[in-house]
């Protein structure tokens, strides 16, 4: 039984997402379903592992705005698109702007699954990289301001000598705080600091 | 009345008076058979004669035509003329106070009549007169003949003691001497009252009518006027000689009076019948040239005496329906050369003209001795008597088999073309039907799965899989009611008519539509009116016609942002018509707006531009019209109204 995660589905014929429900369902996964993009985009919470089994043709929003929505939210939510009538410029756009798999109807339940697991995997990586980042950016944020700039000139590359120039200090000091960063971020050498820089965001 | 008991009471007259009439023609067939005969007596004979014939000839011919009252009334005063001639001479020649009495007496009852008979004559001629003035008139006159029979000397005199000879233009004539009555002028307001009332409805008949009408208000107003006025000199010179000198200085002249209202009124109806002849004339050419043009026009004429159940019916007429030379045609057996499935409702139509509406309109096929049709169009229309009951029914006939032959195939012709475009519209559709099937399909696959997990399950949950089962039936159902219609507008099918909701017609396209008007972005909103009548009509053309109607505001706001693509559908009911409008938000309109409707009009890069003329050759062949507005807001509007369903009576 794989009960990491939630499956959100999102179609706007009932009997469809009373199926789908049935079938996640025996499979263990928790489902919530809705009739409506609208509805969906009211009661998801961002920061759960979820993925979405989203209908192309709906009313209203259909299946590829709502993608683009979340997009612009910047909601990482992984998405299986299932339609009734797949042409394909519709899934080249849906698998381009980061689709999980992009199936048909009627979908044989081995694929709807396969997809569906696949989708939560890549919600838990998702997930488990943001945990990583923010507990570096927690990390950063001890740092005082000192401490930031010297990191952020470490991180471009320069030597001690070249950082207490510019910063008009003694090469020293900037060896003490620069031990400081390396312990506060939790990191062994420079290269490693550079990498954990570039999650966050430093030094671009 | 006291003075009456009095009156009576005090009489002094033998008893014999009492029945004086015998006696008084016995005394004057005495004299007469005595003396030369006097040319009074020619004279008054000769009117009485003339009167006598006039009221027998017309009597006659009211009894021919009943519906001439007016020689009814006529013979009736042509009659009572003779008899007050008779009764006159008599008097004039009256040696006996008894017998004088006896006579004026009977005069009464001749008085009677005539007025009742004058009344009676312009009543019916007229139908003017006023009612009051009739009933008073009416009483006045059974008064005085009450009057005049009451035991007494008579209605104008308290006592006549005893006839005076007098010399009249060298004849030797009997006048009463006596003492009047004192009710005697109410004998003279009866006069003038029908002086007045013949005059008042003259004078109506005269404001009312055109020339012939004022023709007889002033020839019969006239005469009766004159009669009445030389009566009433007559009759004071008489009286008043009585009241004043005890005896009348004339003798009563009142024939010659009444001669001028029979000659005002036998000239009227003579007048009437040269008219009548005439009409006659006319009548018969207008036959003759009717008939000419019956046979020009291949018409067949017949007429149904509907109270003997025959029917005449011209020599072409019998060809038409196959009916030899001579054979009687009653109702049945004009039923009987109709088509069979023709017989009830021509049957109906009859019965309709009969109870009701008066004209009979009916198209059916008569069965030929070979087994073949022909199609016969009949306009009839009924005439009704005075009590509203029918008499006759006259019309035409006319061989409509070619036109019907050419309106079948024309009828043909659309239903193909109107199979063909339905197909192309269809093809239009064929993704989105697709996916209205494709939807029930993947539910039914998604959920037999579901039932394949739980049956491998130890112990498997049945209650839910039956509701699985359930849901999957209900599905299957729904993806059966998809293809039946599909069948339906696919099918080249004869036209069928049965009532016919719009409302779910409208529900059934908006589901054929429902997954094309999605992947369109069209949101659809629908106003079915509840309650809305039924229409007559085929359900498969007029779906056709919602199709396209649907179809082409979908294509008109195909350019609009995704939110203002919104579709209408409103159902109505008024003046017996249903009424079905669709709304778009489109790009609307040409300025000629009937343009539309014109064959190979499109606005669309692969559009035919039949779908339209198609949809308004449908509605135009379901007694109904569609036609397109600007919508005032933004778009069009497209309705059509059909006739409601009348509902047959239980």
């Amino acid at each position: 039984m794989s009960a990491d995660g939630i499956v959100y589905i999102v179609d706007d014929e009932a009997g469809m997402r009373k199926a789908l429900c049935r079938l996640l369902g025996l499979e263990g996964f928790e489902t919530r379903a809705f009739a409506t993009a609208r509805e969906f985009l009211a009661e998801y919470r961002a920061g759960e592992i979820a993925c979405l089994i989203l209908d192309v043709a709906m009313p209203e929003l259909d299946g590829i705005a709502l993608q683009r929505r979340l997009i612009q939210l910047g909601v990482g939510v992984a998405i299986v698109f299932l339609t009734g009538h797949g042409d394909i410029p519709t899934s080249v756009q849906a698998i381009k702007s980061g689709a999980v798999d992009f199936l048909t109807k009627p979908v044989n339940d081995a694929d709807l699954l396969r997809a569906v697991r696949t989708a939560l995997k890549l919600a838990a990586t998702r997930h488990m990289e943001q945990a990583g980042i923010e507990a570096l950016a927690a990390r950063r944020a001890t740092l005082t301001p000192r401490e930031r700039e010297v990191m952020v000139l470490v991180v471009a590359g320069k030597l001690n000598k070249q950082i207490a120039a510019d910063l008009g200090a003694a090469e020293q000091t900037i060896k003490i705080h620069r031990g400081r960063v390396m312990r506060k971020m939790g990191v062994e050498s420079v290269a490693d600091l550079v990498r954990a820089a570039e999650q966050i965001g430093i030094g671009k | 009345m006291r003075g009456l008991e009095d009156y009576v009471g005090g009489a002094t007259r033998p008893p014999a008076d009492r029945l004086g009439f015998r006696d008084a023609i016995a005394d004057y067939n005495h004299r007469f058979s005595r003396h030369r005969m006097s040319w009074i007596t020619v004279i008054w004979f000769t009117a009485a004669g003339a009167c006598l014939t006039l009221g027998v000839l017309h009597f006659l011919v009211w009894c021919w035509d009943r519906s001439l009252r007016a020689s009814l009334w006529f013979s009736g005063v042509a009659l009572s003329v003779a008899a007050i001639a008779g009764i006159e001479n008599a008097i004039m020649h009256a040696n006996t106070p008894a017998a004088f009495l006896a006579l004026h007496r009977w005069g009464h009852v001749a008085f009677f009549f005539i007025t009742i008979c004058i009344v009676g004559f312009v009543q019916s001629y007229f139908r003017t007169g006023r009612r009051w003035l009739i009933w008073t008139l009416i009483a006045l006159r059974v008064l005085v003949l009450g009057l005049a029979f009451v035991p007494g000397p008579t209605f104008n005199f308290r006592e006549v003691t005893a006839m005076v000879p007098f010399q009249f233009f060298g004849e030797t004539l009997m006048a009463p001497r006596g003492v009047p009555t004192p009710w005697e002028p109410a004998g003279e307001a009866s006069g003038l009252l029908l002086v007045a009332f013949v005059a008042d409805a003259a004078v109506r008949l005269w404001w009312k009518g055109g020339r012939r009408e004022r023709q007889r208000a002033l020839v019969v107003g006239s005469g009766v006027a004159l009669f009445v006025f030389s009566c009433f000199a007559n009759s004071i010179l008489v009286h008043g000689g009585i009241a004043h000198g005890g005896v009348a200085r004339a003798p009563y002249f009142i024939t010659l009076s009444f001669l001028f209202i029979v000659a005002a009124m036998a000239f009227e109806l003579s007048r009437d019948m040269m008219h009548a002849a005439r009409m006659v004339e006319e009548l018969r050419e207008n036959e003759e040239s009717m008939s000419l043009a019956a046979r020009a026009a291949q018409l067949a004429l017949w007429r149904w005496d509907i109270s003997h159940d025959d029917i005449w019916v011209s020599p072409n007429g019998r060809g038409l329906y196959g009916i030899v030379a001579g054979e009687p045609v009653t109702l049945l057996r004009f039923l009987e050369t109709l088509h069979p499935d023709d017989r009830e409702a021509t049957r109906q139509a009859v019965q309709g003209a009969l109870e009701g509406g008066g004209t009979f309109n009916a198209e059916y096929r008569v069965a030929l001795p070979n087994g073949g049709v022909r199609w016969i169009g009949a306009l009839g229309k009924v005439e009704f008597g005075q009590s509203d009951q029918p008499l006759r029914m006259r019309g035409v006939s006319l061989d409509i088999t070619e036109r019907m032959t050419a309106e079948m195939e024309a009828s043909q012709h659309r239903a193909e073309l109107a199979h063909l475009t339905r197909v192309a519209t269809l093809n239009q559709l064929s993704g989105s039907l697709a996916h209205e099937l494709n939807q029930p399909l993947a539910i039914i696959l998604s959920n037999a799965q579901a039932a394949q997990r739980l049956l491998a399950q130890s112990p498997p949950d049945i209650a839910e899989v039956s509701e699985i089962l359930a849901d999957i039936v209900g599905e299957d159902r729904r993806a059966g009611e998809v293809i039946h219609r599909l069948r339906a507008l696919l099918k080249r099918g004869e036209t069928v008519v049965l009532p016919v909701s719009l409302n779910a017609v409208i529900e059934e396209v908006l589901q054929l539509t429902h997954g094309d008007l999605m992947a369109r972005g069209v949101v659809v909103r629908c106003d079915p009116l509840d309650g809305l009548p039924e229409v007559e009509g085929d359900r498969v053309q007029l779906q056709q016609v919602l199709l396209n109607l649907i179809l082409n505001a979908a294509d008109s706001m195909s350019a609009n942002p995704p939110r203002e693509r919104r579709l209408h559908l409103v159902t109505a009911h008024r003046n017996g018509a249903v009424r079905v409008s669709v709304h778009d938000e489109g790009c609307g309109l040409p300025a000629d707006a009937e343009k539309v409707f014109h064959p190979f009009f499109t606005t669309k890069p692969h559009g035919l531009g039949l779908g339209l003329p198609i949809c308004r050759a449908i509605i135009d062949a379901h007694g109904g019209k569609l036609w397109s507005e600007a919508d005032p807001a933004s778009g069009s509007v497209f309705h059509f109204e059909l006739p409601e369903r009348e509902l047959q009576p239980a």
